[in-house]
């Protein structure tokens, strides 16, 4: 029973842990399925985050926050596809120009707003988005599978549950989708998609905006709705794990789905052995090493050693 | 005369300091089929990209039955029934055919489209004018000549009234562009405009109605073909006759006993991610002796693996079977031979100048000028002291008239003839024992050409020996001594030049082609199981 | 075909612009967030620039930037983006404090060549992985340096959890060296040569760097192997023509890109801390691409643009005392609009310059007028 729990508990934290790491990787996808590398996730995700939670703290709204938080990502992402489309620049050294702007900018601003060293104000549970708590389909009570409903499927933030629909969507999307399929075009043959009367610019600077959008969403989960307010590079490469995660999930939704959910879950599995030690595993293994599986695991996939994978054909050239 | 279906008046196109198109002012009647011809570098792509929109033109102006319209892109262009079908066909390969016809078709919904509607039209186009293919085959099943068909299948779906055609026959075997003129000629008749590129005069003087040639940028002459002759029209191309050098003195002296290159049994299998694919060879079975002394011109149709076995003999191409002996040393598979060793050996090559690989355009001229031989080079020039390098190639660009003689200037802003010089100088300044060549004369002008030969021939009656491949059976009479003939990756047969003339030799490609027309179905049919 | 365009024009024009309208936008962005731009200007260049000790300080965080700076430079001509500064520069320090630690009792002028070659081979590894990784497997570097990135901070922080950590201390850092292991700082030496400098962390890696400099140019334009960096760099077929062993070049390449970023521990460690902690690398190895964007991927525009950054650095950190808490940040926020500027927007304003400047002379004239020229 015990062990049962302590289970659930760190599934439960896994999909909070992987939940930002999702949107993250699902903007990567927008884009990176069009042909633009996304480097600069880290930045967009950090920025919406800090934007997300002064908007939240000066209007007292999170739904507010989490509109400015959007807008955010979409700006940064705009600036990107300006450069990489319009001017036709370097798509990583866009990107990091990215991240670099989005460390700074988001502390300096925030130090300038607040004067609080970097931080915003600490959000009140009404200045957050709230969590939702599915309907009584299950009875509370000792059962397994009332136990897998209440502690581990409800009463997550609502942004989680976006998440897993959004998943669903893209994959929808992409399959379906007339333009799903521009997009994909654009990152596998942007000639032939030329050639069939589609602008290709106009194609890749949508992706590019969508994908801004949802790394918003991402940026907001972290500052206010699973965090309460942002503190300076409140993102530790976050987005570059993401960035792993789309790479480990071979650029499709429902792969980067569980490869968002095991980098989740390992990160919940070295958050909860620093805490105490359960399972018996914490003498044999220095956290650190499962702290770098994620990484390890990419790589392994970016070698070929495991499975292989398969980028868009046209990623990164212009 | 028909009412014109397009005009483009006086455009004019730079590309930064280069004048690509010059005021070319063109009239296509509706109805006709209308040739295009020119030189390389003529402007005839620039001008067909203007007109489908994929070029803004600097100024001029378009007028599109009876209205001047601005083709700001594709999607205008089509709008307005323009259609173009592209020298690089360009498709998701693993899309089905109806998936990429349909994919710039307006967006109704974004959710889901319906496809019946679409479905229903292409099927009725594709009876109608007798395609073979199914739409819901995956690209990657169909060979060149069906991609092509899928091309001018999108146009028609789309009520293309005006198509273009870019170099539509270079890749084609000859049954195919039989077919594709066939199919050119119904839509005709169905009322469409058809404006075709191609170096291929012959197809052009008997297909189209009338023919406009283009030179630096303009439209110099619009004739009937059935007003002139074949040689006349080729006249007009190129504004003047050619006379090239002709090896009538064949060297007298006698071959070298041994040969200086040896291929026997030369097998090259085409690889997937690493592995090869056993079914497919590209080249198989290879024989060939050179001695020296001698200038062998190996012919085939475009991609018989002519190149590719330059490549392998030169050492860019792996091989899988059989052996490469080069002045006595014998080079098996395993040896791991490499551009490298042959070189040290006294092998030069000069690659195809399109793929540019024989000179690296962001390097200076100097450095350009010892390209693959820069680990002799540490010895040769001393790497501190500059001048040394600079002599050898200012030399060299003198020596082969190389404008403007510019040693510091990136190699890149050359243009393409001069680059091809600089190619051919360093190579031959090697005074390699085998030289290899593939395209030798491409893009350089007439008067260079001349010169190119002699020195070819200053270096077969030293005792060298030089294997090369050329699109242009003209070269290959007046360069070589005797005539390989490759087919479908095999070597077929081998004549001496002095036994032949063009026209034979014309034949002689296009009739191995028939003899083997039973194998080559079977074999494309293999490719796509 | 750029032939009618005088040299000076992408050479020196377009970059000076470049960095003109990254400082621009700096100080636009900074008014516009309420900073008072003029002033700080002043307190930055006084404190960089004023005072000897100063200039000191500024050369000294220099040192890092050339480092790092020429790092990425060389894999850049390889072809490679090598943005795996920061992971390097950790394994550099790492190899640094192992050999200070565990060989202290050996006389310095054997301790330093080894505590170099250390720092050189660690980061040397830690960029050879990926470079290796690129050549054999055809892995992106981008990607796997920012995975190496990851797991060298990871690994810093286990040595000094573990293994490195100063037994009788509560915080995460290595026990301070032996004196006799430090390396000599820029006072001492000029002591020894009868001078007087400000005592302040600038040693002899300073001297190193600019050693460094030289020997990057000559590997790069005066060698064999130089030569053969660039053409893999220009054009992976071309080298393949020209009988280059791409997969050969790449990995040394990277594994000497690694090594001059790792030195930016030998500055860091054994010249300044003395003893190894978790925040050391502090950035340097990231900026790295902005200084080799804004040096143009030269030796001498490295030199130039790490001064530079050294005076901002130095001069943040006055600024961070007296106007406001963002002393750092400016510098990040200068970095990112440099990179945007310098890197992914350089040809930005190259168009609309060259039509305002009116060069648009015919390819054809010019050489004709050339050839007459020559006679």
């Amino acid at each position: 029973m015990d062990s049962l729990l302590s289970w659930l508990q760190l599934f439960d934290a896994s999909f909070r842990l992987a939940t930002p790491l999702l949107f993250a990787a699902l903007a990567g996808l927008l884009s990176e399925r069009s042909g633009i590398i996304d480097i600069g996730l880290e930045g967009k995700m950090l920025f919406s985050a800090f934007a997300g939670a002064a908007m939240a703290t000066i209007s007292g709204s999170p739904w507010q926050g989490l509109m400015v938080a959007v807008l955010a990502g979409m700006l940064f992402s705009l600036l990107h596809a300006f450069v990489c489309i319009t001017h036709k620049g370097d798509q990583v050294v866009s990107g990091i120009a990215i991240n670099m702007l989005a460390l700074a900018l988001s502390s300096i601003l925030a130090q300038r707003l607040f004067s609080l060293g970097g931080m915003t104000p600490i959000l009140s549970s009404e200045q957050r988005l709230p969590s939702l708590n599915l309907p009584s389909l299950i009875d509370k009570d000792d059962s397994w599978i009332s136990l897998l409903y209440w502690k581990l499927l409800s009463g997550h933030n609502i942004l989680v549950y976006v998440g897993f629909a959004l998943v669903i969507a893209l994959w929808l999307f992409f399959k379906f989708s007339p333009l799903g399929k521009r997009l994909y075009a654009a990152g596998q043959d942007p000639l032939a998609l030329a050639r069939a009367g589609v602008s290709v610019a106009a194609t890749r600077y949508m992706a590019l905006i969508a994908g801004g959008a949802i790394c918003g969403l991402s940026g907001a989960y972290l500052s206010i709705g699973h965090g309460a307010g942002f503190f300076e590079n409140m993102t530790v490469g976050k987005g570059f794990i993401a960035l792993a995660a789309l790479i480990f999930g071979k650029w499709h939704p429902i792969r980067v789905f569980g490869a968002c959910l095991l980098f989740g879950f390992l990160e919940a599995l070295t958050i909860r052995l620093q805490g105490l030690a359960i399972f018996g595993i914490d003498s044999l293994v220095p956290i650190q090493l499962i702290e770098i599986l994620p990484y390890v695991l990419t790589l392994l996939v970016l070698a070929g050693f495991v499975g292989h994978s398969i980028a868009p054909k046209a990623l990164g050239k212009s | 005369m028909l009412a014109a279906a397009l005009q483009l008046k006086d455009i004019f196109k730079h590309y930064q300091q280069v004048e690509a198109l010059g005021g070319a002012c063109l009239t296509v009647a509706a109805g006709s089929i209308h040739g295009i011809i020119g030189e390389n570098g003529a402007g005839k792509s620039t001008l067909m990209q203007v007109a489908y929109g994929v070029t803004q033109p600097d100024s001029g102006e378009i007028v599109v039955d009876g209205a001047v319209i601005k083709i700001s892109s594709a999607q205008v262009a089509i709008k307005h029934g323009i259609g173009m079908l592209h020298q690089r066909v360009s498709w998701l390969d693993e899309m089905s055919v109806l998936e990429n016809i349909v994919l710039g078709d307006e967006i109704k919904s974004y959710v889901y489209q319906d496809l019946t509607k679409a479905r229903q039209e292409l099927e009725q186009l594709r009876r109608e004018f007798g395609f073979s293919f199914s739409l819901d085959v995956a690209m990657t099943q169909l060979n060149y000549s069906e991609r092509q068909l899928v091309d001018i299948l999108r146009s028609l779906y789309r009520g293309v009234r005006i198509l273009i055609l870019d170099e539509p026959m270079a890749l084609l075997s000859p049954d195919q562009a039989d077919y594709l003129t066939k199919l050119l000629v119904m839509l005709k008749l169905q009322g469409i405009s058809v404006i075709i590129v191609s170096h291929k005069l012959a197809s052009l003087h008997q297909l189209c109605d009338v023919i406009s040639v283009l030179s630096n940028g303009k439209v110099v002459h619009d004739v009937r073909p059935s007003s002139l002759s074949l040689g006349q029209l080729s006249k007009l191309m190129v504004g003047r006759e050619i006379v090239l050098p002709h090896a009538s003195s064949r060297n007298k002296q006698a071959l070298t006993h041994a040969p200086l290159l040896n291929v026997s049994n030369l097998t090259v299998y085409a690889q997937k991610r690493g592995r090869r694919v056993r079914s497919d060879p590209l080249l198989e079975q290879c024989n060939l002796s050179l001695f020296g002394g001698e200038i062998v011109a190996i012919a085939g149709l475009p991609n018989a693996g002519q190149e590719l076995l330059l490549d392998v003999i030169a050492g860019l191409h792996h091989f899988n079977r059989g052996s490469i002996e080069l002045f006595g040393k014998e080079y098996r598979a395993k040896n791991h031979y490499c551009i490298a060793k042959a070189r040290k050996l006294g092998v030069a090559y000069a690659p195809n100048p399109t793929l540019e690989i024989g000179l690296i355009g962001q390097l200076s001229m100097i450095e350009s000028s010892f390209l693959g031989y820069q680990s002799k080079g540490l010895r040769q020039f001393s790497l501190f002291n500059p001048s040394i390098k600079k002599q050898h190639c200012i030399n060299l660009m003198k020596q082969w008239r190389i404008r403007p003689l510019l040693a510091h200037m990136l190699s890149g802003n050359f243009s393409g003839g001069n680059q091809q010089k600089m190619v051919l100088a360093r190579e031959l300044s090697r005074q390699p024992k085998l030289l290899l060549l593939n395209q030798p004369t491409q893009g350089v002008d007439a008067g260079a050409v001349e010169y190119v030969y002699q020195q070819l021939f200053a270096l077969r009656d030293n005792g060298g020996c030089i294997l090369f491949c050329s699109s242009d059976l003209d070269e290959m009479i007046s360069l070589s001594d005797r005539i390989v003939i490759i087919e479908q990756g095999k070597v077929v047969t081998q004549v001496l030049t002095a036994d032949i003339d063009k026209a034979q030799l014309g034949l002689l490609l296009v009739k191995e082609v028939l003899q083997q027309q039973p194998r080559q179905e079977t074999s494309t049919q293999g490719n796509k199981s | 075909m750029s032939s009618a365009i005088p040299w000076w024009f992408d050479r020196l024009l377009l970059p000076l612009l470049n960095i003109l309208l990254a400082f621009g936008a700096c100080a636009i962005v900074l008014w516009i967030a309420g900073v008072d731009v003029l002033a700080g200007v002043q307190v930055m260049l006084q404190g960089a620039l004023g005072s000897k000790e100063g200039i000191s300080y500024t050369l000294y965080y220099a040192t890092n930037f050339i480092f790092s700076g020429l790092g990425v430079a060389l894999a850049w001509h390889a072809g490679l983006f090598n943005i795996g500064g920061e992971g390097q520069a950790t394994m550099g320090g790492v190899g640094v404090a192992i050999v200070c630690l565990y060989f202290d009792n050996l006389p310095l002028f054997i301790l330093m060549p080894l505590s170099l070659l250390t720092a050189a081979s660690f980061a040397a590894l830690w960029a050879f992985i990926p470079g290796w990784l690129n050549a054999y497997r055809g892995s992106h570097v981008v990607i796997t340096t920012i995975m190496f990135n990851l797991i060298a901070s990871s690994l810093l922080v286990y040595l000094l959890a573990g293994p490195l950590k100063a037994p009788q201390q509560m915080a995460t850092v290595s026990q301070i060296f032996a004196e006799s292991s430090w390396l000599p700082s820029m006072a001492q030496l000029a002591e020894s040569f009868g001078l007087s400098l400000p005592n302040t962390p600038l040693n002899i890696t300073f001297l190193w760097a600019l050693v460094c400099c030289v020997l990057l140019y000559i590997y790069l334009w005066r060698s064999g192997i130089g030569y053969e960096t660039r053409v893999v760099g220009f054009s992976h077929q071309g080298a393949n023509f020209a009988g280059i062993k791409r997969k050969k070049i790449v990995m040394i390449t990277m594994a000497i890109s690694g090594a001059l970023i790792g030195f930016i521990g030998l500055n860091e460690i054994q010249g300044n801390s003395h003893q190894l902690h978790v925040e050391f690398v502090a950035g340097f190895g990231f900026a790295g691409i902005a200084i080799a964007l804004m040096g143009r991927n030269h030796p001498l525009g490295i030199v130039i643009a790490s001064i530079l950054f050294g005076v901002l650095y130095q001069g943040g950190s006055e600024l961070a005392f007296s106007v406001d808490n963002i002393g750092n940040d400016i510098i990040m926020l200068l970095q990112g609009l440099v990179v945007l500027f310098c890197g992914a927007l350089q040809w930005m304003l190259r168009p609309s310059l060259l039509r305002w400047l009116n060069v648009k002379v015919r390819q054809a004239d010019v050489i004709a007028v050339k050839e007459v020229n020559r006679g």
